[in-house]
C-alpha cells in the first residue's frame, strides 16, 4: 500500500509539473512568434508609408487643392495593378507594397492557418486629411492571422490576428524645426520631409 | 521480516531520488530554455527596433563618417547603434560587455547598403556608395519625363530617362544590424546555437547566437 502511494506521488507530480511546464513553454514560444511577427509588420508598415507618401500629389502655393485633393474617404486598394500608365493611387500602392514586402522578413512564413496558407494582407490608401487640410496621410495597414505552434494542442487556438498600422505625411520642416504641411512656396530653402503621424485608427 | 521491510523502503527512497533527478534535469532544461528564449527574443526585438530606427536615420541622411574621404557610411550609425543599447550585446549594458566572443566594438555589426534609383532585389539593382547616389529627392510618376517633386536645392531634379508612366523608383537604403555577441545562458544548449560565420574570433569557441535584422527604407535625403 505504502509503496503504491509513493510511486503514484512521483508520477502524479511529474505529470502535473510536465503539463504546467510544457504549457509554459508553449505560451512563451507562441507569444514570442506573435511579437516577432508584429515587430516585422510594424517595420514594414512604417517603411512602406514613409516611402509611398513621397508620391502623394503636393499642391504648390497658388494652386490650393487644385487637382491635388486627396480622395475623400478611405478607399482601400487590396492589390496593385500593373497598368501601363498607372494612376497615382496605383503608383503609391506599388511603392508601399514593394517596401512592405522588403521588410516583412519571416512574417509571411509565420502567418497563416494550419494548412500553411499565407493570409497576410497589405492595404494601403490615402487617408483622410486631418487637422491641417493640406496634410494628407498615406496609410498602410498590414494584417494576418499568425499561427499558433504549440497552442494548437487546444482545439480552439489556431490563429491569432496580428497587425500593424502606419501613417506618414509629407511636409516642410520650418525654420524652428516645426512640421507644416504643403503648400508652401515651392522654391523654398526649407527641407521637405516625410514623417510618421498618428491618425485615428482605421478599422 | 522487519529488516526486509526497512530494506525495501530504503530502496524505494533511493529509486524516488533517481527518478526525481531525471525529472528535475528535464524540468530545469525546459525552464532555462524558456528563460533563454525570452532573453533572446527580447534581444531580437530590441535589435529589430533599433535597426528600424537606424534605417530611418540613414534614410534622412545620417551617415557622415568620422574620417573625411572615407565614405563607407556606417560609422555614425555604428556609434548610434551602440548608444541605442541591446541588453546582453552592447557594451553600454554591463555586465554583458560584448559577451565571450566579441569586443565592445565587434559585438554589434551595422551594415549600410545604398541603391541608386532602383528597388533592391530587382535585376540590375546593385549597391552603390553613398556618394554615388543621385539624390533624387522624391518620387512621382515620370508621365512628363520629370518627377512630380523637385530635387533638393543644388541637385538635378526629375527622373532618370525612362518611358512615360514608369515609376521613379527613388533611392533605397538598407540597414542590417547583426548581434554576434548575443548568448544563450544555458551551457548545455549553447553548442546548438553556435554561429561561426558572424564571429570575428576564428576560434569561435564561445560564439553562439546570430541575431540579425534588416530594414530597407526609401532614401529621403543626403548630406553630400
Amino acid at each position: 500500500m505504502r509503496r503504491l502511494r509513493s510511486r503514484a506521488q512521483a508520477t502524479a507530480f511529474a505529470a502535473i509539473a510536465m503539463v504546467a511546464l510544457v504549457g509554459g513553454v508553449a505560451l512563451v514560444v507562441d507569444m514570442g512568434v506573435f511579437f516577432v511577427v508584429q515587430r516585422q509588420m510594424q517595420a514594414a508598415a512604417d517603411a512602406a508609408a514613409l516611402a509611398a507618401v513621397w508620391y502623394e500629389p503636393i499642391c504648390p502655393a497658388g494652386h490650393p487643392d487644385e487637382g491635388c485633393q486627396p480622395p475623400t474617404g478611405i478607399t482601400p486598394i487590396p492589390a496593385c495593378t500593373t497598368a501601363a500608365t498607372p494612376s497615382t493611387e496605383q503608383v503609391l500602392c506599388t511603392v508601399a507594397h514593394t517596401y512592405a514586402e522588403r521588410n516583412l522578413g519571416t512574417a509571411h512564413a509565420l502567418c497563416g492557418g494550419p494548412d500553411g496558407t499565407d493570409n497576410l494582407t497589405i492595404q494601403s490608401y490615402s487617408g483622410v486629411a486631418f487637422n491641417n487640410p493640406h496634410v494628407t496621410p498615406y496609410v498602410v495597414a498590414i494584417r494576418c492571422d499568425a499561427r499558433f505552434w504549440f497552442g494548437r494542442i487546444i482545439p480552439r487556438l489556431i490563429n491569432k490576428p496580428v497587425g500593424a498600422n502606419a501613417a506618414a505625411t509629407i511636409g516642410w520642416r520650418g525654420p524652428n524645426g516645426e512640421f507644416t504641411g504643403a503648400p508652401l512656396p515651392l522654391p523654398s530653402p526649407n527641407v521637405l520631409i516625410a514623417r510618421l503621424v498618428r491618425i485615428p485608427t482605421p478599422e | 521480516m522487519r529488516a526486509h521491510v526497512a530494506f525495501r523502503r530504503s530502496r524505494q527512497r533511493s529509486q524516488a531520488i533517481v527518478e526525481f533527478g531525471i525529472i528535475a534535469l528535464l524540468f530545469t532544461l525546459l525552464m532555462f530554455a524558456v528563460v533563454d528564449f525570452g532573453l533572446l527574443l527580447n534581444g531580437w526585438l530590441t535589435l529589430a527596433s533599433d535597426a528600424q530606427q537606424l534605417a530611418r536615420d540613414a534614410s534622412v541622411g545620417t551617415y557622415t563618417n568620422d574620417a573625411p574621404g572615407a565614405p563607407t557610411g556606417a560609422d555614425q550609425l555604428q556609434r548610434e547603434a551602440r548608444r541605442l543599447g541591446i541588453a546582453g550585446v552592447t557594451a553600454d549594458n554591463p555586465p554583458f560587455t560584448g559577451g565571450y566572443c566579441c569586443g565592445p566594438n565587434s559585438a554589434l555589426i551595422v551594415t549600410v547598403t545604398y541603391y541608386n534609383q532602383c528597388t533592391p532585389d530587382t535585376p540590375g539593382c546593385t549597391p552603390v556608395l553613398a556618394t554615388e547616389l543621385d539624390n533624387h529627392y522624391a518620387g512621382g510618376t515620370c508621365s512628363t519625363g520629370a518627377c512630380a517633386h523637385p530635387a533638393r536645392p543644388g541637385r538635378t531634379p526629375g527622373c532618370i530617362p525612362s518611358p512615360p508612366g514608369t515609376l521613379c523608383p527613388g533611392d533605397t537604403v538598407a540597414v542590417t544590424v547583426t548581434a554576434a555577441g548575443a548568448q544563450v545562458i544555458t551551457p548545455l544548449v549553447r553548442p546548438f546555437f553556435r554561429s561561426a560565420t558572424t564571429c570575428p574570433d576564428p576560434a569561435g569557441a564561445h560564439c553562439y547566437v546570430h541575431l540579425s535584422s534588416t530594414v530597407a527604407m526609401r532614401f529621403d535625403g543626403s548630406q553630400f
